[in-house]
């Protein structure tokens, strides 16, 4: 087989891929149709794992096709290409009083990567999922066929996209519905917890007066030991908004794999916790400072090294007992492992119904965390938590998933063969092809 | 006086850095003359513009626009022209080189002249014309496209000589290999984010800053390429 160059990465650096890169053209806004080797749109490469990757095939950036098209500032319509950044459109529509209505942890996230992905943010309970606030979507296929899908119209295909992973066909252009706000700035507390108990208590008491809600978890700690963050958008009138200026900070290079371990984590979550546990008041900070804090340390991923990490989320089934016990569990393995890393998350996710057949969000608790690279130890660990899992009847995010079994995916998406009947045959990733078996 | 919009004329608008450099100007409120190769193609770019904040945009086909000037004021002039010649086509083509010619330099030229009067009539305007690293030494890998940029930047020194008198108003900006469908079959990871340059570019012009290397890194490569002695140049294989 020819020897391939290294092709572009996914966030965690993990699986290698190699293969071509082939930047969708402006002008032209098709794939490339080869017969003999499928092409994958690929965003701005936030999948942590092999969802956005097409190992010994073609990835193809839409970093081009990046175009805003209409934006009704009475009604919050935005329409725009696929390509289009978040960290783009907040520029243009925070000013204006609109928002995303739906985030996730970090700007670099274009149109089609959250609408592939199906993305969630802190507002989950009240505002179901990215698909949720998007009326239309514009397709291409390989084939160089246009197409259009909306929750009315070619239904089938639009509920294949959202969630899809990029594999029904090139998004050209799609139009969401924002959301009003009045203020930058985001109105912030926080409350330290010691027990998953603590948590679930805080959360029923914040859940209902606060719009957003996640908790930060010390993952060295086998209780459920962390911060839980609850924050609203203020009402000051403050929209001046402005995100192109330099990141503060920038890792130049892979770290040593040392950097990251252990001990160094250890410091990190007992003097975090420590610095966060003092914030307990209503405090104002910045919009990018409560949903973005990781962008303003450019390339953040490579202080794992070249060894890289993977991320684990999960999301455990409804929040009664069985589900808590399998959280516990969980935690448990986690922190005797020592493997946890300084990033992650907890939170539960409401009852709204998200769009895609293989979207991830169900109502219950979801877990999130990176995991420094250390090779069989692990594979292991992730084996032990996919049986907790599977034993409580949850799933894991494709988004970030680089190990779910074909059987586990298949049990944890039972909708995805439907995909078969939508997906575009010239189209495939390194993860289709892993958890189909194909 | 506040109120009456600033306008670029864009010539090649459809540029990667021409387009992200028109992003920022658009969310200061400049209106637009665009104009590229085929009209049609500016369709999606004024709608960007417009929901920037651009207050006007209007857009031109580049032979209807070089034939009929709008009698609208410059306050910029961006030129973006060009296309990256294929050097061993270059070299065996006599055709090709006049076609590469013809809208790599004369063209641009004949923009940089119009621009040029309408400076000296009006006291008002600033011609921007994105030249290259590759004009700053001849290598054998693409002294084609550097021989139309270099001719480029010789004839920019003569007009801010000409119109010296009424202050910095040539701008040379030289972009070093930047992510651009341009270059997309070049190695994508050693080239330069086009919202960089772009921002570079923009904040140059405004500080009257007349020649600019984007990335900056670019104008210390250049300096000591350039110091590089003949023999010792002729034996890499650049």
């Amino acid at each position: 087989m020819k020897q391939m160059k290294q092709g572009l990465p996914s966030w965690g650096f993990n699986p290698k891929s190699y293969g071509e890169t082939m930047p969708i053209n402006p002008k032209r806004k098709e794939l490339p149709l080869k017969t003999s080797i499928s092409s994958l749109p690929y965003g701005l490469g936030r999948s942590y794992g092999d969802s956005c990757l097409n190992n010994q095939n073609i990835l193809c950036p839409t970093e081009f096709l990046d175009m805003l098209i209409d934006f009704d500032t009475q009604t919050g319509i935005l329409k725009a290409q696929a390509g289009a950044s978040l960290k783009d459109i907040l520029n243009v529509i925070i000013p204006k009083g609109w928002f995303i209505p739906v985030s996730p942890g970090t700007k670099y996230v274009t149109l089609g990567g959250a609408i592939a992905n199906d993305i969630h943010g802190k507002n989950h309970l009240n505002a179901g999922c990215f698909g949720n606030h998007v009326s239309e979507i514009k397709i291409t296929r390989s084939t160089g066929e246009k197409l259009v899908c909306s929750p009315t119209t070619n239904s089938g295909l639009f509920s294949a996209t959202v969630g899809g992973l990029g594999l029904t066909g090139l998004m050209t252009e799609t139009t969401i519905k924002l959301k009003r706000i009045e203020s930058k700035n985001i109105v912030a507390n926080h409350t330290p917890f010691e027990s998953l108990e603590e948590f679930f208590a805080i959360n029923k008491e914040k859940e209902p007066t606060h719009q957003y809600t996640v908790a930060w978890l010390n993952t060295l700690s086998p209780n459920g030991k962390g911060i839980y963050i609850a924050g609203n958008h203020s009402t000051d009138n403050d929209l001046e908004y402005d995100n192109s200026l330099k990141t503060k900070i920038n890792i130049p290079a892979f770290a040593p794999d040392f950097l990251l371990n252990p001990l160094s984590i250890k410091i990190f979550n007992e003097v975090y916790y420590l610095a966060q546990k003092r914030k307990r008041a209503d405090f104002t900070t910045p919009l990018d400072s409560f949903f973005y804090p990781l962008d303003g340390v450019n390339n953040w991923n490579k202080l794992y090294g070249k060894r890289g990490f993977f991320q684990y989320q999960c999301v455990l089934p409804g929040t009664d007992t069985n589900s808590k016990q399998a959280c516990l569990e969980m935690l448990k393995k986690i922190s005797l492992s020592k493997q946890g890393s300084f990033l992650a998350i907890l939170k539960t996710f409401g009852g709204i119904e998200p769009k895609g057949l293989l979207s991830f969000p169900k109502k219950g608790i979801t877990i999130a965390l990176d995991f420094p690279n250390n090779g069989e130890k692990t594979t292991k660990l992730f084996k032990s938590l996919d049986a907790i899992v599977r034993e409580a009847g949850g799933r894991l995010y494709p988004a970030k998933d680089a190990h779910m079994s074909p059987n586990d995916f298949k049990s944890f998406y039972p909708q995805w063969d439907k995909m078969l009947e939508y997906k575009d045959p010239n189209i495939s990733s390194s993860f289709w092809r892993r958890v189909t078996e194909d | 006086m506040e109120n009456q919009s600033k306008t670029v004329w864009s010539v090649g608008a459809t540029s990667k850095i021409a387009i992200e450099m028109q992003r920022i100007w658009a969310s200061q409120g400049y209106s637009f003359i665009l104009s590229s190769r085929k009209k049609t193609e500016l369709s999606d770019i004024k709608k960007d513009l417009l929901v920037r904040g651009a207050p006007k945009v209007d857009t031109y086909s580049l032979e209807e626009l070089t034939k009929e000037k709008p009698p609208l004021k410059m306050d910029i002039l961006l030129i973006a022209l060009g296309s990256l010649s294929d050097q061993k086509t270059w070299e065996s083509s006599k055709e090709y080189r006049e076609n590469q010619w013809a809208t790599n330099t004369t063209l641009v030229m004949d923009w940089i002249e119009w621009g040029a009067k309408v400076i000296e009539d009006t006291g008002r305007g600033k011609i921007c014309v994105m030249t290259s690293v590759a004009a700053d030494r001849a290598k054998k890998s693409n002294y084609g496209y550097g021989a139309a940029k270099a001719a480029l930047d010789f004839h920019l020194q003569g007009v801010a000589h000409r119109l010296a008198a009424l202050g910095p108003r040539v701008f040379i900006l030289k972009p070093g290999p930047t992510k651009t469908p341009m270059t997309a079959q070049l190695d994508q990871t050693k080239l330069a984010d086009p919202k960089k340059v772009a921002r570079s570019f923009t904040s140059a012009i405004k500080k009257d800053k007349t020649i600019t290397y984007a990335p900056w890194i670019w104008k210390y490569i250049m300096l000591i390429i350039k110091l590089i002695p003949q023999k010792i140049w002729f034996k890499t294989s650049f």
